[in-house]
Order: structure tokens, then sequence, then C-alpha cells
């Protein structure tokens, strides 16, 4: 069943307005409607104050959301964090630079532990000058496309866990431990890979992986037109979600929205794009966009994104060259000069970005992680003030917040 | 002979001609009665000694329920708890083992603590607990519950173990565990459960 | 354009607009803050650096958001012997110019003023920065811990922030 096949719908109208008058379930004959000004509020009737978390199933984690209600309308949210708080920045400065990679893949955004570890790894690269060989590259850019495709799995899927769609989490996760068996096969873990290594990675790709890979990859595509029959075109799904939380380009601009939640309003900016890293300048691939930047289109931006990360990673194994997949003469010790770098990178929840500073000994003296869900997170009043406390729930798994990212 | 009849039989007894002792087959003896301290008890729950017929203690039953019924409160921290859904996923499927996550700590037995504790959520994590209805047990997922982990050291806003909150059961390491990690910790704590009836509990 | 002599530290060339926008900023960062920009330079990274004495943090700031640097990237601290430098970092959607501006801040109590009327992140940035570094933001609407509990003692990431808990970890190198 696809879209076309939906009853006309005129609660939606290309404006976004509500149900005509008359026409919803909700109507009322006039002769049962309660006088006006017969239930006005008293004058010292305050808003309800209703407390979600730190933990709850809809916080995709540990954050707490003190809300104020009018009604069942949030009138007001307080975003209060810090609960996974790890202490990241502080270890990082007593631990050498390749001990680094262990935290920075578990303390940070965990869901997409290759992006965490390639941003660091950018970063004291840049620091040392490590040139980093041409298939450690394409590896980099292969895991990574994979670890974006899982992570926007999970994000979808738990969407569908919060909306009620229990089923549709099931298929996700289902898709999902197909490729994080692929990535495992690499890597040799399953969340947490530490597969990066400053001037490369660790393992070469194991014999007849890179068939796998084409085959799983291409196989989760080929799902993808029935999940969008089980979720993305249901109607219940268009109801709880087109037209809420609406985002403008400008407001979108001014609050700083990161990655999918950016481009759901209609920018086309993606930094593998727009401030190439790495190889991503020499693949083709579409950046998809949203139009209104409501809980429908981030969805949709996160799904279609799926097919443009098997399209890179098609393109990375037919380019993969051969040749060594570390760069030579990385000390075991690095000792940089001093000085700073910065590296940002598109990562599935946004841009992230690593700021390392040394002081020429053999511990970082200060790293600095920039967050995509820190500052997905901090917009979240701004999206979420005047829709109702159900929608909440869902706009908070379309921002796809990761405690780890947002408390570090 | 018929069954059921209370005749005590061993169950591996060998055969008069001295052969080989044949293996038990528990479920389908039914004239056998065990022991009760048995450990196929641990292993397996209780016997059936005739058609339709169980020879238990009343504790020993209730502690086998309630070993194959551990409803899980969906708690999710940190990276552990992707596992962790993913061990309730399609999968891994925990609902074989009759876990089932639960939203609320009123309705479950099992608290998966499952990721790292902070200083700042650990009267969280204290409060769940004392919210689940007795019994309940918990199961410490993953290194940084057990211990702190990664973050012993120069981990000023880490709680080194969740065992200084709140009592634990069962520990499975791992960082991240996998989820045949974490279901081995769940069959763990099945044993431990029908243990507890006879009173070794450690 | 004029050239202006960069003496960065391992800068590398940039190209096309980018370059003219990195001309056209750094022209007019003379220009407009005139004696308060002590310095600037080319960081590794291909960031343009202003370095600027404490008190006109705030000016060079409004600086940058005028010349339509729009897209905050961090604001965060670091904890020198003799001083804290308070870094922030930006970039322009449209030109795709870095910048980043430093200043020094003395180790006594001395209040930065906010920037979170000019960049919306920069709230929870500063926030933060108070949480870890314990440097107060004069005029920030909420300033509280946003990390660390809100009893939490002291500020954990100055280098001299005593663990109440210390478990020391043994030197390996």
């Amino acid at each position: 069943m696809t879209r076309d096949h939906l009853p006309p719908d005129p609660a939606r109208t290309a404006t976004g307005a509500g149900p005509p008058a008359g026409t919803g379930p909700a109507s009322i004959a006039p002769e049962h409607l309660i006088p006006e000004g017969e239930y006005a509020a008293p004058e010292d009737v305050q808003d309800f104050l209703i407390n979600i978390g730190p933990h709850h199933p809809g916080t995709h984690g540990v954050m707490r959301m003190v809300t104020r209600l009018d009604g069942e309308k949030v009138a007001g949210l307080d975003v209060r964090i810090g609960y996974m708080h790890r202490s990241l920045e502080k270890i990082v400065e007593n631990r050498s630079y390749h001990q680094v990679i262990a935290f920075t893949d578990r303390t940070t955004d965990y869901l997409a532990a290759m992006h965490n570890d390639w941003v660091y790894c950018l970063a004291a690269e840049k620091l040392m000058g490590i040139e980093v060989p041409e298939r450690a590259e394409h590896l980099r850019v292969i895991t990574g496309e994979i670890n974006r495709i899982t992570s926007h799995l999970m994000s979808v899927g738990a969407l569908g866990l919060d909306s009620g769609a229990t089923s549709y989490f099931l298929w996700c996760f289902n898709a999902r431990e197909r490729l994080v068996q692929l990535l495992e096969e690499i890597s040799g873990a399953r969340l947490t890979y530490v597969y990066l290594r400053l001037g490369g990675v660790i393992y070469d790709a194991p014999p007849g992986w890179t068939d796998r890979v084409r085959e799983g990859v291409r196989g989760v595509i080929d799902e993808l037109p029935s999940y969008r029959t089980l979720f993305h075109d249901n109607y219940i799904w268009h109801e709880r979600s087109k037209g809420i939380s609406t985002l403008s380009h400008d407001e979108a601009m001014r609050i700083g929205a990161q990655g999918p939640v950016l481009r759901s309003t209609g920018i086309r900016w993606d930094l593998r794009r727009d401030m190439p890293y790495s190889i991503y300048d020499r693949f083709d691939f579409d950046i998809p966009v949203g139009t209104t930047g409501d809980v429908y289109d981030r969805t949709e931006v996160r799904f279609q994104e799926i097919v443009e990360s098997a399209k890179i990673i098609h393109q990375a194994i037919e380019d993969m060259p051969a040749g060594p997949i570390l760069a030579k003469r990385v000390p075991r010790l690095p000792t940089p000069d001093p000085g700073e770098a910065y590296a940002r990178l598109e990562s599935p929840r946004g841009e992230i970005g690593c700021y390392l500073v040394s002081d020429g000994g053999m511990k970082p003296y200060r790293m600095k992680w920039r967050g995509a869900s820190f500052h997905n997170v901090a917009m979240l009043p701004a999206l979420s003030v005047g829709y109702t406390l159900s929608d909440l729930i869902n706009i908070v798994g379309t921002i796809d917040p990761v405690m780890g990212d947002v408390d570090r | 002979m018929a069954h059921g009849q209370g005749r005590v039989r061993q169950i591996a007894d060998s055969d008069t001609d001295g052969n080989a002792p044949t293996p038990p087959r528990r479920w389908i003896d039914h004239g056998a009665i065990v022991p009760l301290n048995h450990p196929e008890h641990r292993e397996f729950g209780p016997l059936l000694v005739a058609p339709g017929a169980v020879l238990h203690s009343a504790q020993q039953m209730i502690s086998w329920a309630r070993s194959h019924s551990l409803w899980q409160m969906m708690f999710g921290l940190a990276c552990c708890a992707i596992e962790m859904m993913a061990a309730n996923a399609s999968h891994y499927d925990l609902d074989r083992f009759g876990v089932m996550p639960r939203g609320s700590p009123r309705q479950s037995d099992l608290l998966i603590v499952s990721g790292t504790v902070t200083y700042k959520v650990a009267p969280m994590v204290e409060r769940v607990y004392y919210q689940m209805p007795e019994p309940r047990w918990v199961i410490a997922m993953g290194d940084c519950a057990t211990a702190g982990s990664l973050y012993y050291h120069d981990g000023y806003s880490v709680v080194k173990g969740v065992d200084q909150v709140i009592p634990v059961d069962v520990y499975v390491s791992g960082c991240p565990p996998r989820p045949e990690a974490l279901i081995d910790g769940i069959l763990e704590l099945e044993r431990v459960i029908r243990g507890e009836a006879e009173g070794d509990h450690p | 354009m004029s050239a202006v002599p960069v003496p960065g530290i391992g800068s590398k060339p940039a190209v096309g607009a980018r370059e003219e926008a990195r001309h056209a900023f750094v022209a007019a960062a003379r220009d407009r803050l005139g004696a308060a920009l002590v310095g600037y330079h080319d960081s590794r990274d291909g960031a343009v650096c202003l370095i600027t004495p404490a008190s006109g943090y705030r000016a060079a700031a409004e600086f940058i958001r005028s010349q339509g640097i729009d897209r905050f990237d961090f604001l965060t601290c670091v904890d020198w012997p003799a001083h804290f430098t308070l870094t922030l970092q930006a970039y322009s959607f449209e030109t795709k110019l870095v910048t980043r501006l430093s200043i020094r801040i003395p180790r006594d109590d001395f209040a930065v003023p906010t920037i979170t009327d000019l960049w919306f992140l920069a709230d929870w940035e500063e926030r933060e920065v108070f949480d870890l570094f314990g440097l107060n933001f004069a005029g920030h609407p909420d300033l509280k811990r946003i990390l660390n509990p809100e009893t939490w003692v002291g500020h954990p990431l100055r280098k001299d922030y005593a663990d109440h808990v210390d478990i020391k970890r043994p030197e390996y190198f």
C-alpha cells in the first residue's frame, strides 16, 4: 500500500492546519456544547508541571525534561542533562594519544563509534601531520557508512517503538543486526569498535568481506520499500508526524540545528559534500532534504540517507586500492608540537568536532568534544513548545539524542 | 509396572547385564522420583514424577516460576543499553526466556543496570530499585556497572561500580557484553533464584 | 585586496572564494577592531584565529557575528598554568570561513561578558564552561551547572582540581 492508496486526508492541508470544523471525530453537536465562559479557568489556576526522566523510555537515555503543561500542550520545557557525564575530557588529559581512541567511541556517541574515532583521528592527524594511506581511507569510509546505516536504523526503529510500532523496531533491528555482524567481522566488536588508529585502521578486510558487505547492504536496501509500507506510509504515522514541530529555515539557522534536523528544513548542508574530509569529494551521492522540517521530514531524511550511504559504500568498494592500511612512522608515544587542531565530520546525528590542544607533551593538554546531540538537545524547547505531551516523545525521538554525546 | 506407584528408582542405574548406564531421560522416565536437591533441579526446574504430577516443595515451585518469568525494567543508561535492546530484539529474542521489558518499576522483577552509573544518576538508580516490588534482582551489565571500568581512574563523575549503590546478584563483564553474554547472565540469575529456595544463596 | 602578512604556523594556502573571504574578513577585522586586535594567524587546520585582550572579547564576538559567521562551533577554555584561554569558534555557511577567537583571562575571579544573544548555542556552552572551569559569564540568563550536579564542589577540568574520590592512577609514562 503506497501513499496513493491512502484515503484523501482533509485534515492535513498544505498549511498544516487542523481539520475543518465539523469533520473530525471530535465534532460536537451545537446543542451539546458548553456555553463559553462557563468553564473559564479561575484566576489561580497554574500550569501543570510534569517531570519526565531522567529515566524514561522516551528520553533515549537519561535526560530529564521538566515540562510545564497548559492542558495537554507543552507551554515550557526545561531540559536538564549531565546524567551520563563520564568525564571524558578529564580522562583524556591523562592518557596518551593512542589510548584516547578507546574512550572516544565509548564515552561519546556510542551508536556511531566509528565516526567518533574518526573525528578524533582526524584532529590528531592534523596535529601531528600524519598522512593516511589510501586503502585505510577507503576502509574508514566503508565502515563509517555501514555504521551510519546501523545508527539510522536504530534511530527510526526506536522512533517506531516510541510511537507504538513495535514490529517496526524489530524489523529495523533485524536489518541492523546483519550489518553489525559485518562490522564485527572486520573490527572484532559489535558496538565499540576501536577500529581506527592514528594514521589508518588496525585490521585489513578479511577475505571476501567486501562481497559480503555488498550483499548485506543490498539486502537491507531491498527491504526498505517494505519498511516504508509498514511504517512511513502508515496513515497513523502520518497523523502523528505531519505538521508536528515544524521548523523554518531561519529558525533552524538561528538555533543552530545539526545534521538531519537541519536538512529536514530544506537546507542542503552536509559536511561530506560542503567541507569534504577524508576522500568524500570523490563519491557521487545525493543529500536528501525535507521541506517543512517536521517530525515526518526528519524521519524521512534519515530513512533516505540509508540509501545514499549504500551508494557511497558501493563506490568505495569499487575504488578500493591495495596497499598499506596504517601509516608508517607513527610513533608509539606521539609528542606533537605545541599547537591546536580542530576537525569536524558529519556523523549520523550531525556535525561533531574535536578540538585538541597540545603542549608538546605525551598527553593531550586539552580536548574539547563538540557533540551534535548536545546542540540538538539545546534546541529542544524551541522545537516542542506548543505541541502536545505525546508529541514531545516523538520530537525527542526525531532529534535522536545519544546521551553519551550530550554529556560526554 | 505402571507408572507412578511410588517405587523409587534410580534414574541412571545400570542394566542387570552390567552394561553402561543409560543417560537420564528426565521427562520421559515418568516413574522416577528424584531427590529434591538433585543438581538437575538447579538446571531445569521441577521434575515430573508422573504424568501430570510434579513432586516439589512449594518454595521450590515458586522460585521455579519466578525464575522463568523475569520481567525486566527498561533502564538504559549507556552503550550497554544498545546491546540490551539488541538482546530484546528479534535476533536474540529474550522473550524466549520469559524476560519482557517493562516500562514501570512497579511491574518488574529484574533491573539490568546497563551502563555507567554516574554520581548524578545514582540516586535515580537507587530510587528505581526501591520502587520495584520484592522479590527483585539486579544484573550489573558491563564493566562500568561492575567496577567503573575505563572510568575508574580520573573519572571524577563515575561511581566505581553500581554495587556501591544497590545490591547486585549477577555481574556480566564485557565492554559492552555481547547479547549472548547478557543471556548467559540471565540464565545464571535463574539458577541463583532457584538456588535461593534451598537456602544456598551466597 | 591588500596583501596581509600571515605569520601563521604551518599555514596552508587556501584557494578561491574562501581565500577571498579570508582576506576580506581579516581586513575588516583590522579596520573594525583596530588596536583591540592583538594579532591573528592561520592555524594549521585552516581557521583564522583572532587574538584580542580580554576586554575586547565582546566587541570581537560581535564583529565576527556581524560578518555573517552564523554557525557556532564551540566555546571552550584551556587551563594554562598562568592564565585561562577562552576560545570561541564559528564558521560561515556562505563562505565556509572558519574563525576562532582566543582571549587570555587571568586566573583570579574575572567575569567574561556573555555572547548568548549572538549565538543561541552559546547558552549551554557557557554553562558548560562555567561548570567545568568556573568562569563567570556576566549577563548570562541562567548561569548554573549543567553537567555536574548543582551541589558539586570544585570545577573538574581545572588542572588543580582534587577528585573527592581520588583513586590515583599509576604513571605509566
